[in-house]
């Protein structure tokens, strides 16, 4: 049977360096970084004090305040970026086949700012005095609930966690579903909102994060030499996925066409990267498998490139030896240098990077790339964004446990 | 919210906390929030909004109006204020 073709359609992002795509495209090509110190809440006895933080963002502007106080931050995300991307799609879901639209939203920890709230409370006061929403707020799946009630989305509606390649997953198995028949429309992607003390802290003892505090624009660096870690980001990323022949008999525009996508496991360790990386080049490979891409096709790469000493330099490695000498030809970026570690998100604000680099032709850079590493030596497309035509672009992203996923798109000629 | 300190409060007080709390959880203008108003019918009470009134009415006064005589003897404003001003009043005794 042949496969059904799916293409993005909206996009929605919520992200540290910019809310909407506009404003969010406008940072990623100026190469506008949107990692400050920490305000929200006290970091003094902390070694990292920086993290991206989404910026004038008011929940009450994209839902009704009675949701808008009955859900966590990381729900927030979820719907104002589905909001922002239907509106993008101007699908009218009134005249569709609710059955047929779906929901799966990545996330990997949750609503962890409620959670943390009502456990001091619980501690200081009694836990007899929990809030009577704290199941429903903290639950993982509350942001696909949230999104599925407010929009009324009766297909499948679920939550997948796998740590930083959630939004990826989340897109990919969109992607699977409307390809196999299930369904004809998925809303897809991934939020995070980890900027909680709890949590913050809990990343911070497990020592990935950048100390780099005296400048904090700087401190995202991957691939640069003295990248010292990750910087912690909140935010979201939501792209409405069609069926082909649906989004064309509507008349919509027709962002880019998800061709490939896969997932796979390395089963090495909770944290490290497989030395050998070759867990990461056998799911660039499978992606480019099932969407029957060649290598030699792919005109940009969005790595995961996430800062830390290990992940780039075993990423560099894996992409090298899934292009061969072609590795060193092919512009590869980490917007991460300018959003941070956006954790479930990122891989899907990293779509919508991909996704717009087709659409538009312009390649966002790898920002703070000055020191080169030897064992890091590709085009990271430095500092600068880039003109440049792109018909197919790949993204990756690996989440702890071991757990690995890609992406690739393609452009639809018209 | 923090919760009233001692058990002396006035009536007026009580009818105007328990307003607030309705307002804020049921998302309706305060102004339009009078003594009569029916819970279900005129504020658009469900059983899950009961359950963050009931919250809300302990974590202010101290009195656990079980979930049970909120949703069947309980259909006015006037009604919860009542159930809360006797509780004190007979604490107050005690």
């Amino acid at each position: 049977m042949k496969k059904r073709r799916v293409v993005i359609t909206g996009i929605g992002v919520i992200a540290p360096n910019g809310i909407g795509k506009e404003e969010f495209w406008r940072a990623n090509v100026e190469g506008i970084s949107g990692v400050d110190l920490i305000k929200s809440f006290d970091v003094s006895s902390l070694a990292t004090k920086i993290a991206g933080q989404v910026k004038n963002f008011d929940p009450k502007d994209y839902m009704p305040e009675d949701v808008a106080k009955r859900v966590d931050r990381f729900t927030h995300f979820g719907i104002a970026g589905c909001k922002l991307a239907l509106e993008d799609s101007k699908l009218s879901l009134q005249e569709e086949d609710r059955e047929r639209i779906g929901v799966i939203i990545g996330s990997g920890l949750g609503g962890v700012l409620f959670h943390e709230e009502q456990m001091q409370l619980g501690y200081k006061k009694g836990i007899d005095r929990l809030n009577p929403l704290c199941v429903p707020r903290i639950t993982p799946n509350a942001v696909s609930a949230q999104i599925a009630i407010m929009f009324k989305i009766l297909g499948c509606n679920m939550v997948i966690s796998t740590a930083c390649s959630s939004g990826a997953i989340g897109i990919g198995e969109g992607y699977r579903r409307i390809q196999n028949g299930e369904l004809d429309i998925c809303i897809s992607g991934g939020v995070e909102a980890p900027l909680t003390p709890f949590t913050f802290a809990a990343y911070c003892a497990l020592m990935v994060l950048s100390t780099r505090n005296s400048a904090p624009k700087q401190a995202s660096r991957p691939f640069d030499k003295k990248r010292d870690g990750f910087v912690l980001g909140e935010g979201g990323g939501i792209v409405i996925l069609e069926e082909l022949s649906h989004a064309v008999k509507r008349g919509a525009n027709i962002y880019a066409e998800i061709v490939g996508y896969a997932s796979n496991s390395g089963a090495y360790h909770m944290v490290m990267p497989k030395p050998d990386g070759e867990d990461v080049v056998r799911v660039m490979r499978k992606a480019l498998e099932d969407g029957k891409i060649d290598p030699g096709e792919v005109d940009y790469i969005n790595a995961h490139g996430t800062s830390t000493f290990q992940n780039d330099r075993i990423e560099t490695k894996a992409i090298k030896e899934v292009f061969g000498k072609r590795a060193y030809k092919i512009p590869i970026s980490s917007t991460k240098s300018m959003i941070g570690h956006t954790i479930g998100a990122s891989g899907a604000i990293e779509a919508i990077v991909c996704v717009l680099s087709i659409e538009r032709g312009v390649i966002p850079p790898t920002i703070n790339y000055k020191y080169r590493d030897p064992e890091c030596d590709l085009d990271y497309v430095p500092n600068k964004a880039r003109r440049a035509k792109v018909k197919v672009a790949l993204s990756n992203s690996f989440g702890f446990g071991s757990n690995n996923a890609t992406l690739v798109f393609r452009k639809v000629e018209k | 919210m923090k919760p009233i300190k001692e058990n002396k409060i006035s009536k007026e007080e009580v009818i105007s906390k328990i307003k607030e709390i309705l307002s804020d959880r049921l998302g309706i203008d305060i102004k339009k929030i009078d003594l009569d108003s029916n819970l279900v019918e005129d504020l658009g009470m469900d059983s899950f909004k009961a359950v963050e009134i009931i919250f809300q009415i302990k974590e202010y006064f101290k009195v656990q109006i079980p979930q049970r005589d909120f949703l069947s003897k309980i259909s006015k404003v006037r009604e919860i204020v009542n159930y809360v001003w006797e509780s004190k009043r007979r604490k107050n005794n005690l």
